[in-house]
This record gives C-alpha cells, structure tokens and sequence, in this order.
C-alpha cells in the first residue's frame, strides 16, 4: 500500500518550557488540499516550521513519500519537493520580479520543465510576466503574494504549504490566487493550507482541520457549513 | 593640474579600496562578519610574491593568488564556531586572528621588511599633457575595473550569484527556497579571497615593501569606506570604500604642506560626520526600508 | 544574602588584587613590573568595562582617553626645567606647568571625562557597527593629534623624565579607586537604567530610558577613569609615546573584556591578570626557564602568537567569557542558578 504524500504523526514542537504543537498527526496526498485552521497561537505556524526544518520538532515524524525527514536541513527538504509559501510575503524586495523567479527555478531538483512551468506561472499570474523588471518591493500587497506562490511553483513542489495566503488581500486578488491553487491541486500537487478564517479552507480544502493550543480537535469536511457556536467551541474551547 | 593629477591617483586607489571594501561587504552579507583578518589576506599574498622572487612571472601570480583563497576557505573554515556567538564577540574574535596572524608574520618575517620586487617595471612613469602616471596607476584601474565589473556580473546574472545576494539578504527564506546556504558562505569567502588576491597583485606593485602590516594598513579604511557606505549592501559598500581611497588622495593634495600630516584627522571627523547624518550607510537610499519591514 | 552579595561582589574582587599585589612584592624586580604593570592594565579594563559592559555597545576608541590622560597627566608633571628646550613648540603655559603626582592623576581624570563627553555627545546617537567605527575614527584622531601637534603634546618625540611614581601602592590603590566607582556606578540608578537599555533598547526607551543621556553618562564616566588609568600609565612606565596608547593598547584591553566577560566587573578584571598574567609569563619563558632536567627556550614573538590563539580558543569555547559575565559568586554558599 503506497503511503500519502506527506505524513505527520505525532508532532510535538516546543519552544524551552512553551509547547506549541503536541502529538499532531495527518496526512496530505497528491492533488489533496488539507486545510489547518485554528486561532492566533493555535500551533499552525509552528507546524509549519517544524515540516519544513526551520524548527525541531521536539517528538514525533514528517513523512515525504515515505521517507522520514525530520532532521534534515531547511534547504534539502525545500529540494526534496517541499515549499512553504510564509505568512507576510517575503519577497526578496531589492530583487527584480525575474530574479524572485529565478530563485524559484534554481529549487528544482529537476531543471526538466522548467520552461514550460514558467510559462504557466505567467498564465496564472500575468503580473508577473508584466512586470518582470521591476524590483520587487514596488509591487503592491497582492502583486507580492502571487509572486510568492509563482516562485514556490517554480520549484516545482510535490508539497505545498500555504501560510494565511489570503490575509489581508483584496477579494479580487484572493479569487485569483485560489483559482490559481485549483489548477496546482489539478497538477497532483499535495497542499496544506493553513488559515485563521475557518469559511475560507473549508470552502476549498477536502477536509479541515481544526487546531487548539497545539492539538488537533476536530475534522470538518468540505463544504462543512460553520455553525458559530460549534466554531467559537473548537476555536477557543 | 595639481589636482588633475591627484585626481587620478584618487581613482586609483579608490578603486583598489572598492574591491577590498568588496570583498569584506561580500562576507559579512552572506554571514553577518566583518571579517577584521581581510588585511591579513593580502599580507598573505604579499609574502607569496616575496617568496616567489625570481620565479617566472605567471607563476608567482597563480602562487599568491592560490594561497590567498586557500586562506580566505580556511577562515570560513575558522569562523563556524562562532555562529551562535553575539555580534560584538564576534567581531573580537576576527580581530584576534587578524592580531594573531600578524603576530605570526612578525615572528617569522621581523618587522623591518623587504623589497617584493613585482613587476617593478610598471612602477615607472609616463607623461601625457602634463601629468605624470606611473603604468601600474593604469593598470590598477583597468585591473580593478575590470573585475569589479566582473564581480558585478558574477552576482547579477549567476545562478551562484543570485543564490548568494538572495542569502545575503534574507537568509531564512533562502533556505526554504532551497539556497545551499553553506556552499554560499563557502563561495562568498573564496570570491572575496579572490578579489583580495588581485588587490595584492596591484598593490604589491605599487608598494613593493612588504612588511607584517601590509594588508592591515589597507583594510582599515576599506572597513571604515564599507560602514560609512552602507555595510549590507555590496554597491555602496564597495562606493564607501571607493570614497575613502579617493577622499584621502584628494584630501592630502588639497591640504597645505604643514596641514597635511593631520589628513587622518580630517579624514576621519568626516567619516564620523557621514555616521552621524546617515548611520545607515551614505549611499544607502530609501529601497533599504522596504527590505527592514 | 543580598546586601552580603552586593558586598562580596566588590570585596572579593579586592582581596584578589591586594593579593596579587603582596605576592608581587616578593618577586624579583623584574616581574615586580611585570605585575605592576598588569594592574594599572586592569584598572583600564575596568574602565572601559563601565561604558561597554553596560551598554553593550563596543567602543573602539577608549584608549583615546587612556591617550589623553596619559599625556596630560605626563606633560603636567614633567620638570618644568627640561620641557621648554626638548619640546620647543610647546605651548609656554604647558612647557612651565609642574605639578604633584596626585594632582596630576585628578588632572588626568578630569582631562578624559571632558573629552569623553564632547565626543559622547554626538557619538552616543549610534549604536552597533556604526558606534564601532566611529569610536574607532576618535582613537585614530586622538592619536593623529597629539602624535602632530606639537603646541600640545611632545609629537614623535618620547615624552620622558615623567616621575615613576605608579609603584605597587599606587597602582593597588588606583584600582581599587577604580574598581569602586565601577561598581558604585553599575549599582547605582543610572547603572541600572543603562543596563536595561542594554537588554532591550526598544522597551528601555518605552518606559521612559533616555538612552542617550544614560549612554552619555557612562561615557564620561568611563572617559574619566580611564583618563586616570592612563595617568597611572604613564607614571608607570616614566616615559611614553603616542604608539604606546594606540592599537595594539586597544586589542589588548578589549580583547581582555571580552575574554573575561563582557557584561561583569568581574569578568572585566579576570580577563585583565589572567591575560596579562599569561603574557608576563610568557615573556619570562622567551628568556628561558629551566624546567626540570630540560630547559625551555621559546623563540621571542611566540608570546604574542600564544595570546592570539587562546583568545580565539576562549572566545569560542566560551563566548560569554570566562566568567560567564556574572559577578563573583559567593564562595561558601553558592548562589543556586535559576
């Protein structure tokens, strides 16, 4: 029996005597969107981090197509197929929009491709395409989050990981950006969404779930309708 | 026509200074050090020049620029320890190998110091509508030009070279992008070591008298070109160190005779003026504020 | 327990330097040197510790004020007989003055806390690599002036026949002084408002630190004593030229501080005699010392290389310093570490 994509099982972070993730387990498949909601300091970050080899994860492991990777270093499991796509935007601001891209395409465990991926970043993003040359921290709020997605595209990730990719944005902007993930699902890709606004990944993951002072409480599956008591319950307890 | 002439012995060395203040931007960008020991790189490559002497020329330049990247890898090599230490201990330890390896160079070489005879046929001059320029004046320009030229191209337009400004600038997200960081700080060293080796090549020619102190004396004001410039970025940082050889060409040219003798005074009250007004680097603009956020 | 800490964390001290001063008496004249010389050293660490231990801030430039209260206090208290015709561009006030040994030390002190605090004024603005360099820019000026100006200082020339007066009571007793006010101050309210801003600028000036005012007071503080350690300097050594108060004084304090530990007054003097102890050491082991049946003879300059590799060594086995950057612990009861 293959395994998912991407395996959690019983992740623990702490932080000194603060624990900010205990015993979470899930798990993402190929062209699966899971989402992972919750309030502020509910651990999603911190899952995150401790996914992708920025933070230890004090017990448990992470699974990439069934290999095990926790302990390895940040830039080889961001070449082993997973990207993080951070909270706020990190764009390299003195870069150009093409250079922001081309750190992306230098990600690739497998340069194959490569151009026909450019291509259709710039189909999903035209903004980039447009604006090639202009450095990066001239593009408005917007503009920086598509280039962000473009350039985690572009390393061509078996596993995408969204943090609060909708914050903040103008609901233009988020349509964009979330038909654009439609078409990465379609490409088999495993995405895990993490988002404070429980309507939003419930409306787009296959399943949601809910996070609380580190845990897993709760699964919602799509198109799930949010009952405010029955959210504010699994929110904040 | 005084001036002309200090003008372009002010680009000369201005020009020397940027690649070093270069090479020094170049580390402490990718890791965050100012490397105090950059002096003691060309004083490396200096005592290979020395040791070289008589041999055929190509062969004295391969040997001192080898053993001034070798060095310059095996200070990377030194410096690991201290990546979780605090900046200001940091900055003491670099200026503790710079003092160590002096030292060494003192115990093994004495102070008086000797004549490197490099390339002495450069030293001499030549007068177009008045000015006197010595060849090596000439040759440094090119020289440097060239490969700041080149170094700009290496950075903008390489795969290894985006991956460095890209560590340099946010590391983290370098990482999760999947930027080899430590090949990187391996690379920034080397292409540093490199640039501090060609410095040593033109300024081994220009002052063939190698002593202890001979790359110290260089790296000093680079340094100070490269804070007063602007430290985390490359440009202005090797703009810093370009204004300080000029400013201290033109500064000594401008000064009457008697006056002269206080040029580091001078020079040094407007280093410490330009702190004050832009403590961020004068030639820094308003894009760095973006990066902060 | 408290008030019986704060007591040891200056009594200890003391006791260790008068100890190591009565030993010193014994020695031969030598080393007598030797360890006088490591004193008056500590008492200049300890200087620089008040402004850079509690500030966090590294200045580069504090042997511009050990510079000028080695010169003032030399100048001042050289005979009026000689000055005139050694120096002949002195200015005829200075060439004439001829002052006590006492008096030269408070003129000293006073010399360093005025300059101190002109420079403070605008350098206290910047912190970080910028502070660093731009004190670096004052030892470089400060050197430049006095090394030129001949109405001021004696220029190139060796300025000589100072009075020796620093001998082991004085240097004892001038860092001690020394020590005191160090810690007097780090005790005090302003010391305790500076090391706030030390640990966290932002929420220091938040709740009302002015940091540059409390910067600037430890400054001139730290100008003050360090004028008067250099006042100790130069009655030390009887003579002094301007290369005596420039790099190599600058590496050798601040490498000592950091050695030691930088955030402590303890870390600040066990930095300076175990480094200067090493160094006193090895200069003797450069003359040849018999050990057993063998005879140990380093070659001379291996002293200085000795030192470079062992602060390396210390600085990365232990970043914070020897001492940890706290101070002495009480010896009977030790403080249980959170």
């Amino acid at each position: 029996m293959a395994e998912v994509l991407l395996r959690v099982d019983g992740l623990s972070v702490r932080y000194g005597a603060v624990s900010a993730v205990e015993e979470v387990g899930f798990g993402v498949d190929g062209g699966e969107v899971v989402g992972l909601v919750g309030a502020n300091g509910a651990g999603k970050s911190s899952t995150l981090l401790a996914i992708t080899g920025v933070v230890r994860p004090q017990a448990g492991d992470v699974r990439l197509g069934g290999e095990s990777i926790v302990g390895w270093s940040t830039e080889r499991i961001a070449r082993a197929g997973i990207a993080l796509v951070p909270e706020g935007r990190h764009v390299f601001s003195s870069f150009t929009v093409e250079e922001n891209l081309r750190l992306g395409l230098l990600g690739r465990a497998d340069p194959a491709g490569a151009e026909d991926d450019l291509a259709w970043v710039r189909e999903l993003f035209p903004v980039v395409a447009e604006r090639a040359d202009e450095f990066a921290g001239h593009l408005s709020g917007g503009q920086q989050q598509m280039l962000v997605i473009a350039r985690a595209l572009l390393s061509r990730p078996r596993v995408l990981l969204l943090d609060e990719p909708s914050l903040g944005l103008a609901p233009s902007v988020v349509e964009t950006v979330f038909s654009a993930l439609e078409q990465v699902r379609e490409r088999g890709v495993a995405i895990l969404l993490v988002e404070q606004r429980a309507h939003v990944a419930v409306a787009f993951a296959d399943r949601t779930h809910v996070m609380r002072s580190g845990r897993l409480v709760m699964t919602l599956d799509r198109g799930h309708r949010i009952d405010v008591d029955e959210m504010a319950e699994a929110y904040f307890g | 026509m005084i001036y002309l002439q200090a003008f372009v012995d002010a680009v000369a060395l201005g020009t020397l200074f940027a690649l070093v203040a270069m090479g020094i931007g170049l580390v402490f960008g990718v890791i965050r050090l100012v490397n105090f020991a950059h002096g003691e790189l060309l004083t490396a490559g200096a005592y290979a020049l020395l040791f070289t002497k008589g041999m055929p020329l190509p062969v004295r330049i391969v040997v001192s620029l080898a053993v001034v990247v070798a060095l310059s890898a095996l200070m990377e090599f030194i410096y690991r320890p201290l990546r979780t230490v605090s900046p200001a201990t940091v900055l003491i330890a670099t200026f503790a190998v710079s003092f160590l390896l002096q030292n060494a160079a003192l115990l093994a070489f004495g102070t008086q110091g000797e004549n490197v005879e490099f390339l002495t046929e450069l030293n001499t001059a030549f007068v177009v509508g008045g000015l006197r320029i010595r060849w090596i004046t000439v040759v440094g320009l090119v020289v440097g030009g060239l490969t700041l030229a080149a170094t700009g191209w290496v950075l903008r337009r390489t795969d290894a070279g985006l991956q460095m400004r890209a560590a340099a600038a946010d590391v983290q997200m370098a990482r999760l992008l999947g930027v080899p960081v430590r090949r990187v700080v391996v690379m920034a060293f080397l292409v540093a070591g490199l640039l501090a080796g060609i410095v040593t090549l033109v300024l081994a020619v220009q002052r063939p008298l190698i002593t202890p102190t001979f790359g110290f004396q260089v790296m000093i004001p680079a340094l100070v070109g490269v804070v007063v410039g602007g430290l985390d970025r490359l440009v202005p940082a090797a703009l810093g160190g370009f204004a300080v050889g000029f400013a201290t060409v033109m500064l000594s040219s401008i000064l009457p005779g008697a006056q002269r003798v206080f040029l580091n005074t001078v020079l040094f009250v407007l280093v410490i003026t330009i702190l004050l007004l832009k403590p961020d680097g004068l030639f820094v603009g308003r894009r760095r504020a973006v990066e902060r956020v | 327990m408290r008030r019986r800490l704060a007591v040891w964390h200056l009594l200890g001290p003391s006791l260790l330097v008068v100890a190591v001063a009565a030993v010193g008496t014994t020695t031969s004249p030598t080393i007598q040197f030797q360890v006088r010389s490591v004193l008056v050293t500590a008492a200049i660490v300890v200087s620089l510790y008040v402004f850079v231990g509690n500030s966090g801030v590294i200045s580069f430039g504090h042997v511009s004020f050990v510079a000028v209260g080695a010169f003032a206090a030399g100048i001042a208290s050289a005979p009026a007989e000689v000055k005139p015709s050694t120096f002949p561009k002195m200015l005829p006030f200075l060439a004439n003055l001829e002052i006590g040994n006492v008096e030269s030390l408070l003129l000293a002190a006073l010399v360093g806390a005025i300059y101190a605090f002109w420079v403070g004024i605008p350098l206290m603005r910047l912190s970080g690599l910028s502070a660093g360099i731009a004190t670096f820019a004052v030892l470089i000026i400060t050197h430049n002036v006095i090394r030129n100006w001949e109405a001021i200082g004696p220029g190139a020339k060796t300025l000589a026949l100072v009075p020796p007066t620093t001998g082991f009571l004085q240097a004892t007793v001038g860092l001690l002084i020394v020590m005191a006010i160090a810690y007097g101050y780090q005790r005090s309210r302003w010391g305790r408002r500076l090391r706030a801003t030390r640990e966290d600028p932002l929420a220091a000036q938040a709740s009302g630190i002015e940091v540059h005012r409390e910067r600037l007071i430890a400054f001139t503080l730290s100008g003050a004593l360090a004028g008067f350690a250099g006042g100790l300097f130069v009655h030390l050594l009887g003579s002094i030229t301007t290369e005596q108060v420039f790099l190599d004084l600058t590496f050798v304090t601040l490498a000592m501080l950091v050695v030691g530990g930088i955030g402590s007054m303890w870390g600040a003097l066990i930095g300076a005699l175990f480094i200067a102890g090493l160094n006193a050491f090895l200069v003797e082991l450069e003359k040849g010392v018999v050990l057993g049946a063998r005879e140990l003879d380093l070659p001379s300059g291996t002293r200085l290389l000795t030192l470079g590799v062992i602060m390396f060594v210390v600085l990365v086995t232990r970043p914070e310093g020897l001492t940890g950057g706290r101070e002495l612990s009480w010896p009977i009861r030790r403080r249980r570490r959170v």
